[in-house]
């Protein structure tokens, strides 16, 4: 058997994969995915006015985008033109969905620190910032750059350049990968099958198309896989144009992947290395014969190049990200594991309380595929299948279970989120290949549309439950605002009050302000929200003690604060994410009752500050005065 | 002719580079700069690379087209970094090295291309009934462009209920501080806005703001009025809507 299987002929006989250019069911799909489109955008306009009661229309909306492609992909009859055309229409009608949550502005936290990113390449034309929203901006400028390129070149506002570039990598993702799992099993039904599994990872509907690295990142590694794959099975010495066109474009995608995005450049190496050392192994036992390139070029390339840029320019920017981020998570863990802590409610947010129905259509959710990866392991190893690439995919899929291990502490539940759209590739893979395989051919008419209505349901629930573990019940669709709840936060006096700060204070103030008001003051405000500790004292504090004392000032003084920006809305309820400015800030997680009125309203004593601006909500205290 | 024929696609992605060049220096609609400049960050100079190293069966359409944009992408990144570290990035340099490395691209292909043995090509099938599906597709596009736009004027909406206004004041130099006032109400909404200081009243005005209007004031704060704050106060219907104060030692 080759290294890569890139040429498997189909596992049984699908003349409607022979079908060609016909359009079969498509147009049809497309309009009714379009009009689960219209129920989703009015149930978001319902949920806009405060309407709870028509949450049934968002959620029909997304069953119908999503469950009569589901459908047509998991039956036989199809084309392998409709099936193409099926799977991105699904890819870009579940983009549309994240456009309707927030169709004319950015609202979610890591999305306003790629503004800040793209506005300053376009303000000083230059890709290599400081970010305080975002300390990786600055290591990895591929998204910003391109958006800045998209903005500066159309005139387009860098939100509707950002919608250009990630709606296009979206519809580039889903084709490399139906593409991919096409080759891999010689069937386009078992591509489409694939595609429908992979949409339900909990980040494919917002988290993978917001305006962040990771989902620009997510085309290129696609591109690269496809790219990668086709390599690996060309024969050994073949250095023909298509061989040498072949590795420019792997040495191009390698590279553009590399200055893009931290922790898929490390997802998609650790995923060749992984697939070269099976080619090797399987090589030496003589599982395979050494006629084909194998993955050694793009291994190869990924690892120098990450190698190259992380050393001379990324390192200390990936070291403070991911190191933050899974160094919380191993302690949230151990923690758990030794009792220090208990665990968090599994899918639900901190401060959120998910009604049961949905937590347990979560936890059931998860369950057909929790049975699909040993079956599809077992079902490839009954088979003796030998090609290393499946059994890579495969190995990635079995992560799927740790990953929702993950999810028992709010700290590593951020990396079980991260990882979900690198792990479906395997879990979507098995699908891809098990389903063919099911006994099928047998059976009659009938029995086949039951199965294939009973393997969409179980899509449909797995889809569905996947946006449920995946997106805060607060975040899933619009609404009025609440308190320390990320995109419900952002509001017009928040948005006012950061077109103040770009107006009338100095460019690259330092501030302090809440977690929503510093992402909205450090983007459109041009300032620099400050973060962290200054000798000792946690610089929430400030906002939070009861009394302003001489620590406060001493840290106003001590990290030139020169502002400090009050929302007077924190003392109504309790932050939903747990905490108000920072997750180590005191009382974080723990809070019995939001921070009072008063603690707010303290700086109006304080002599030396002055009450600069207010619009109600909102009010800016000028501290210059105590950094003289 | 059969040469000119087989390279109608080089031809066509070297016109668009060269109009989205000239788009990039005209002034134009910005609807038809988009139309003509965002495919030279996120198609062509990919394109023009795929017809250079991939002969036209080498890969089929679909991967031809994630080559495509993917490596299009790069470019476009990659460039800009390398550009960057001689000149700023600004409209000009983006149009001149995407339309340089497109166009070089293309002429390489063309070169390649006609040094290749041209394929045999069979008439393509035109499947049955394929007009009525792309006009369905097309009313599927415009449901989606509907959902859209409902989806729109629901956010405008919203951010409309916001009704609030703003009072900021600021220092002016020595002496004088600027009052700010901006609206975002929506409907017109009058005000009384006083400025005062620890002895009386600087100044006083009637404002009726229309929606989303600003305005500002510069107040002059005469040195013998003492070291007390000075103060701006926006009242509605007689009553203290606003209030903010600039403390004489934080003057600049």
């Amino acid at each position: 058997m080759s290294a890569t299987a890139a040429v498997t002929p189909p596992v049984q006989s699908e003349r409607d994969d022979e079908a060609g250019l016909g359009l079969g069911a498509w147009p049809l799909l497309a309009i009714l995915a379009g009009c689960g489109l219209v129920l989703v955008a009015l149930g978001n306009n319902a949920a806009r006015e405060g309407d709870g009661s028509l949450q049934l229309l968002f959620w029909g909306g997304l069953v119908l985008a999503y469950g009569p492609i589901a459908f047509r992909l998991f039956g036989r009859g199809a084309g392998r033109g409709e099936r193409l055309g099926l799977a991105v229409t699904l890819g870009l009608t579940l983009f549309l969905v994240k456009v309707l949550r927030s169709p004319v502005e950015i609202t979610r936290f890591d999305e306003f620190g790629w503004w800040r990113a793209t506005d300053e390449v376009i303000r000083s034309g230059n890709s290599f910032h400081e970010n305080p929203l975002n300390v990786a901006t600055g290591g990895f400028p591929g998204l910003a750059t391109l958006t800045a390129a998209i903005a500066q070149l159309t005139g387009l506002s860098i939100f509707h350049s950002a919608l250009a570039a990630l709606g296009t990598a979206r519809l580039v993702l889903v084709l490399a990968l139906f593409l991919f799992l096409e080759r891999l099993t010689g069937s386009s039904r078992a591509a489409g099958i694939g595609i429908a599994i992979y949409a339900c990872n909990p980040s494919f509907l917002y988290f993978d198309v917001q305006f962040g690295y990771e989902s620009l990142a997510l085309m290129s590694a696609g591109a690269l896989l496809l790219a990668s794959q086709r390599w690996a099975g060309m024969r050994r010495f073949d250095l023909a144009p298509p061989a040498a066109g072949l590795a420019v474009v792997v040495l191009l995608l390698s590279l553009g992947l590399t200055v893009t995005h931290h922790m898929t450049t490390l997802a998609t190496l650790a995923f060749l290395a992984l697939w070269t050392t099976l080619s090797l192994v399987f090589l030496r036992e003589g599982w395979i014969d050494g006629s084909r390139k194998g993955p050694l070029l793009p291994a190869a390339a990924m690892a120098i190049f990450a190698a190259v840029w992380f050393a001379l320019v990324a390192a200390g920017v990936t070291i403070e990200e991911l190191g933050g981020v899974f160094s919380s998570s191993f302690h949230s863990l151990v923690d758990l594991v030794t009792g220090s802590s208990s665990s968090k409610k599994l899918f639900s947010g901190a401060g959120e309380k998910e009604p049961l129905a949905a937590r347990a259509l979560a936890l059931v959710s998860i369950m057909p595929l929790l049975i699909l990866v040993p079956v599809g392991i077992w079902g490839m190893w009954r088979r003796r299948v030998s090609a290393p690439l499946k059994w890579t995919l495969a190995a990635v899929a079995v992560l799927y279970p740790v990953t929702l291990g993950l999810r028992l502490t709010a700290a590593s539940s951020e990396t079980s989120q991260r990882a979900s759209e690198f792990v479906f590739i395997g879990v979507a893979f098995l699908a891809a290949w098990l389903s063919p395989r099911l006994p099928a051919l047998g059976w009659s008419p009938a029995k086949r549309i039951g199965a294939q209505a009973a393997a969409t349901a179980l899509a449909v629930l797995s889809f569905v439950g996947g946006f449920l573990i995946g997106e805060l019940q607060a975040t899933r669709q619009p609404g009025p605002f609440l308190v320390g709840a990320e995109d419900r936060s952002i509001s017009p006096q928040g948005v006012a009050a950061a077109e103040f700060a770009a107006g009338q204070l100095p460019a690259e103030s330092r501030l302090l302000a809440d977690r929503n008001n510093a992402t909205l003051l450090g983007s459109y405000g041009e300032a620099d929200p400050i973060f962290g500790r200054y000798d000792g004292i946690s610089l929430p504090r400030i906002l939070f003690s009861p009394r302003f004392d001489r620590a406060d000032e001493r840290a106003i003084h001590g990290q030139s604060i020169a502002y400090v920006v009050v929302d007077r809305r924190l003392s109504r309820e309790l932050p939903l994410i747990g905490y108000y400015v920072e997750s180590d800030e005191r009382g974080a997680f723990n809070r019995r009752q939001p921070v009072g009125p008063g603690v707010l309203e303290k700086f109006k004593r304080v002599g030396a500050l002055s009450r600069i601006y207010s619009n109600g909500a909102i009010v800016i205290y000028d501290a210059t005065a105590l950094l003289r | 002719m059969v040469a000119e024929r087989s390279s109608l696609d080089l031809k066509a992605v070297a016109v668009w580079a060269g109009a989205g060049l000239l788009a990039a220096i005209l002034d134009l609609d910005p609807a038809v700069r988009t139309v003509l400049l965002a495919p030279l960050v996120l198609f062509l100079p990919g394109y023009a690379l795929c017809a250079g190293l991939f002969t036209r069966d080498a890969i089929e359409p679909g991967e031809r087209l994630v080559y495509s944009v993917a490596a299009s992408a790069a470019l476009a990144v990659l460039g800009g970094i390398l550009v960057q570290t001689a000149t700023g990035l600004d409209r000009g340099v983006w149009a001149v090295l995407l339309a340089a490395i497109t166009l070089s691209l293309t002429l390489v292909a063309y070169r390649r291309r006609d040094e290749a043995p041209r394929p045999e090509r069979g008439p393509l099938a035109r499947p049955l009934h394929l007009g009525f599906g792309l006009l369905a597709l097309a009313i599927a596009l415009g449901i989606a462009a509907w959902s859209v736009s409902i989806a729109s004027s629901g956010a405008r909406d919203e951010q409309g209920r916001a009704s609030f206004t703003s009072l900021w004041i600021l220092p002016a130099g020595s002496g004088a501080v600027t009052v700010g006032v901006s609206s975002h109400q929506s409907g017109d909404a009058s005000y009384r806005l006083r400025v005062s200081d620890g002895v009386g009243t600087l100044r006083e005005l009637e404002l009726t703001l229309a929606p989303g209007e600003t305005r500002e004031q510069v107040v002059r704060t005469p040195a013998s009025a003492g070291s007390g704050p000075v103060e701006a106060e926006l009242l509605r219907e007689g009553r203290v809507y606003r209030r903010t104060y600039l403390n004489r030692e934080g003057e600049a």
